[in-house]
């Protein structure tokens, strides 16, 4: 019995342990490069920043590293990581200024995703789907209890109808917010390699090969989105050097083309 | 006694005027004298014997001779001979125009209900005596000293105009330094339609002035006059003096100040003075080559424009203000159209002049406008044009501003002060833009992964809809396990009875509320005691049922009687009940919920 208590404490003082200095090192890392661009030293603060967001991720992360990108006129992965910073903390009047200030720079159309109804947005859709939830069956339980008992046809058919609108409506809401949540998992940002220059065009190209010619050319921070196959999944195609090509259009489908995957930045995990 | 004589002396000429009025009328005509000379003015007399009213008609017009539009008139009332007269006399001033003999003929005129004739007559107009001929030279004389001892002189820099063309004009009233005045009552103003003049304001005064061998007083005015007609045009401008006079003159025309050694002690009387009319050519402006922006605007001018600041955030308001400076008709300017495309959202503009404001002729005219950006970025308020009309060549210029890059930030918390200038070159600019954005000092929450989670694809989401699900089929069996359906019509039949028993207070039905009512006590006495069928019971067996389901002895008594006054109604009829309905409802309700 006293060896398993004490075993018990010591995985126990050991979880405590790891959260306090896994989360002390995330925070440590972002002071180090707070305390690097601040000392002029974007680079080294560009690189503490990427390491740290391959784990971990906050609004003010993203936030920063948009701005350093946006400083090292690398306006594509600064509208990347503004989208990213906003969609942890979609009411940061700061990065939405400076979102609109980098696309400005970039020479990009504001994308539509930017330009919903909060209340219709992709996070809203858990929202939508509770309150769906609910009301159906708490609706359905009330009449099983309710209705043999008390209520009469006028009565019961005029709650029927309330219900059945107020679910219609919750219906409506979360399908309007799935259909963003959907454009949302296939956005993506395209920027630019490093290799072409800082604010280089991404082309979209015709057959998935570097050689290819392209059917058009965008700037880098335009919001493209990936094609799914039947199964839900980008539809992607890998070269013979092992490089992932996708391909991608623009929101109303009239440009389209293969795209490498170091072209383009995902806002979202899928 | 004083009193009683004016009474009569009133009594008696009101008798005369009665007993005059009532003899025929008899209408006399005439000129007195009946012979003048061409310098001479007559009287014409009509004369009404018999009535005191005035007449109705118009004297004939007669060529050669100006009859006054306003005639005297004078009422008499007389004793002639012993026999009471009246008469009515109307008196034109006839002045000829030329010499000859004129016959006024015969015409009628209505006095009251009567008509008469005016009978004709004849005025001779001799040639001018050589007396009449001095007077002529003496009167004209005056006239020309008159004229010479106050005047207005109204001058303009060019003798033509074009039409909408602002100039500057001068008027200038002169008064010869001995003449009596004592104020201007009216300042000069103008006559012609063809021209628009701004508001005369307080004028320059010069004293002892030498003119025409006299020294003046001479009171000057500056205008921007405003050709508004084309073709040509007549302007002439009149003002009124208040002069003093010697008693005893009635108009300043008949030598008041000349030969008066005493003039100045006498009332004051009104003096016209004027200039004389100018003819100016006013010229429409050529269609040829008119640039597509004129709008109006005639004049030598030169254009400006600024604005108050060069970085602003994102909806702030920036001022841009364009000058034009120059010569032209500010007055009738319109502001220059600004057109700025879908960057910037453009407010009326604010006037304002500085210059010459008693003339608008010459100065510098501010548009301001009030601009708001609409997007971030470096933006570029586009150049004003503007288009005039030079009257000195006679052609059409066209002018444009420069152009104002605009900084507009996207957020104002990043503007910093020292950094107020702005350069086009793109390599400053993305400097200080790098300037604009802060770095946050705190990670703030930390999350692993930057996802949505689809509902759909969510266990807790399925979760929920199955415990919502069991809910509801849990809810369900039990209802229909326990389902009982003799109790449920019961339920029903009692639900009915309820309703009735409400129906008959609402009708007043005594007799149908108490057999609801005794139906609805054995109904729930049947739904206590399952298996009995009360409808088949008397009440006592009723009563001894429910005494053996263990209910109270109260309740059972409030039943029994309850029972008692039902069957009372229902069989005995004619049952006073003094009651009203609603309280028994009330009252065996609550006793019919006590069977539970």
């Amino acid at each position: 019995m006293n060896h398993r208590s004490t075993a018990l404490w010591l995985l126990l003082t050991f979880v405590l342990l790891y959260s306090n200095i896994f989360g002390e090192s995330g925070d440590r890392a972002f002071y180090d490069a707070v305390r690097a661009e601040a000392s002029g030293d974007l680079q080294l603060a560009r690189s503490i920043y990427e390491e740290l967001a391959e784990n971990q991720h906050s609004a003010n992360l993203h936030a920063n590293l948009a701005n350093l990108y946006f400083k090292l006129e690398d306006y594509g992965r600064s509208i990347l990581h503004f989208r990213k910073s906003l969609l942890l903390n979609p009411e940061n009047r700061e990065s939405i200024s400076n979102l609109s200030f980098a696309m400005e720079m970039s020479g990009v159309k504001k994308a539509e995703s930017l330009k919903t109804n909060p209340a219709f947005s992709a996070t809203a859709q858990f929202i939508w789907a509770s309150c769906f939830t609910i009301l159906l069956w708490g609706g359905f339980l009330l009449i099983a209890l309710l209705v043999p008992r008390r209520l009469n046809s006028t009565t019961l058919t005029g709650y029927t109808l309330l219900w059945a609108g107020t679910l219609s409506f919750l219906a409506w809401g979360w399908q309007e917010s799935r259909e963003q949540f959907n454009f949302l998992r296939r956005e993506v940002i395209s920027v630019a390699i490093k290799s072409d220059g800082k604010n280089a065009p991404v082309p979209l190209r015709r057959f998935a090969g570097k050689g290819s010619n392209y059917n058009t050319m965008v700037n880098p921070g335009t919001s493209l989105f990936l094609d799914l196959d039947r199964s839900g999944n980008p539809r992607m195609h890998q070269g013979p050097d092992g490089e992932k090509w996708f391909l991608a259009r623009s929101k109303d489908g009239a440009n389209k083309g293969w795209i490498t995957e170091l072209e383009f930045g995902k806002i979202i995990e899928l | 006694m004083k009193y009683s004589f004016h009474f009569f002396i009133i009594l008696f000429g009101t008798s005369i005027c009665i007993w005059g009025q009532n003899n025929n009328l008899r209408v006399e005509t005439l000129f007195e004298p009946a012979t003048i000379t061409l310098s001479n003015s007559s009287i014409y007399k009509i004369i009404i014997h018999g009535s005191q009213e005035s007449p109705v008609g118009s004297v004939p017009s007669v060529s050669g001779l100006q009859f006054s539009k306003t005639p005297r008139t004078f009422r008499s009332a007389s004793f002639i001979n012993g026999v009471p007269a009246v008469r009515f006399e109307l008196s034109f001033e006839v002045k000829p125009q030329r010499e000859g003999t004129f016959k006024l003929p015969a015409w009628n005129l209505r006095v009251g209900k009567q008509t008469c004739q005016a009978p004709s007559t004849t005025l001779r107009v001799l040639p001018p005596s050589q007396r009449d001929k001095v007077r002529q030279a003496e009167q004209k004389k005056r006239n020309q000293d008159l004229s010479e001892a106050a005047y207005l002189d109204f001058s303009i820099t060019r003798p033509y105009m074009f039409e909408g063309e602002t100039m500057e004009g001068q008027v200038s009233l002169n008064i010869w330094n001995r003449l009596p005045v004592t104020r201007i009552d009216r300042i000069p103003t103008k006559t012609g339609d063809g021209f628009s003049i701004t508001e005369l304001g307080q004028p320059v005064e010069k004293r002892n002035v030498p003119k025409n061998g006299k020294n003046y007083n001479s009171y000057n005015w500056k205008f921007g006059i405003t050709a508004a007609l084309p073709g040509i045009q007549s302007i002439s401008f009149s003002s009124v003096l208040r002069v003093r006079v010697k008693q005893n003159r009635n108009s300043p025309l008949g030598n008041p100040f000349f030969s008066d050694p005493f003039f100045g002690f006498g009332s004051e009387e009104g003096l016209e003075v004027g200039s004389d009319p100018l003819t100016v050519e006013v010229r429409s402006l050529p269609t040829d080559s008119r640039p597509k922006g004129f709008a109006g605007a005639i004049g030598i001018f030169t254009l400006a424009s600024a604005i108050d600041k060069d970085r602003v955030s994102l909806g702030d308001p920036v001022r841009l203000t364009c000058k034009i400076k120059g010569k032209g008709n500010f007055s009738a300017m319109p502001a220059p159209p600004v057109s700025l495309g879908e960057d910037f959202k453009v407010g009326p503009p604010a006037f304002s002049f500085d210059g010459s404001t008693s003339t608008l002729h010459q100065g510098v005219q501010s548009f301001e406008y009030v601009i708001t950006p609409l997007r971030p970025g470096l933006l570029e308020i586009p150049p004003i044009p503007f288009s005039f009309f030079n009257p000195d060549n006679e052609v059409y210029t066209s002018l444009t501003s420069s152009p104002h890059p605009l900084r507009v930030d996207p957020g104002e918390k990043w503007m910093e002060p020292s950094s107020v200038e702005v350069s086009q070159s793109d390599e400053k600019s993305t400097s200080s833009a790098n300037n604009m954005f802060q770095t946050e000092s705190e990670p703030g929450e930390w999350v692993s992964s930057i996802s949505i989670e689809d509902p759909l694809s969510s266990k807790m989401f399925w979760g929920a809809q199955a415990v919502g699900l069991l809910l509801f089929l849990s809810v369900l069996f039990f209802r229909l396990k326990n389902r009982n359906p003799l109790m449920e019509e019961l339920k029903l039949k009692d639900r009915v009875l309820s309703n009735k028993l409400r129906e008959t207070v609402k009708h007043k039905d005594r007799a149908g509320f108490y057999k609801s009512l005794r139906r609805r006590i054995r109904l729930r006495a049947g739904m206590v005691c399952p298996g009995a069928n009360p409808s088949a019971l008397s009440n006592k067996e009723l009563l001894a049922l429910l005494k053996a389901r263990g209910y109270s002895q109260n309740l059972l008594d409030e039943i029994s009687k309850l029972l008692q006054i039902c069957e009372d109604h229902e069989y005995a009829g004619g049952v006073k009940n003094t009651d009203s309905l609603e309280s028994e409802l009330s009252r065996s309700q609550s006793i019919i919920r006590k069977l539970k």
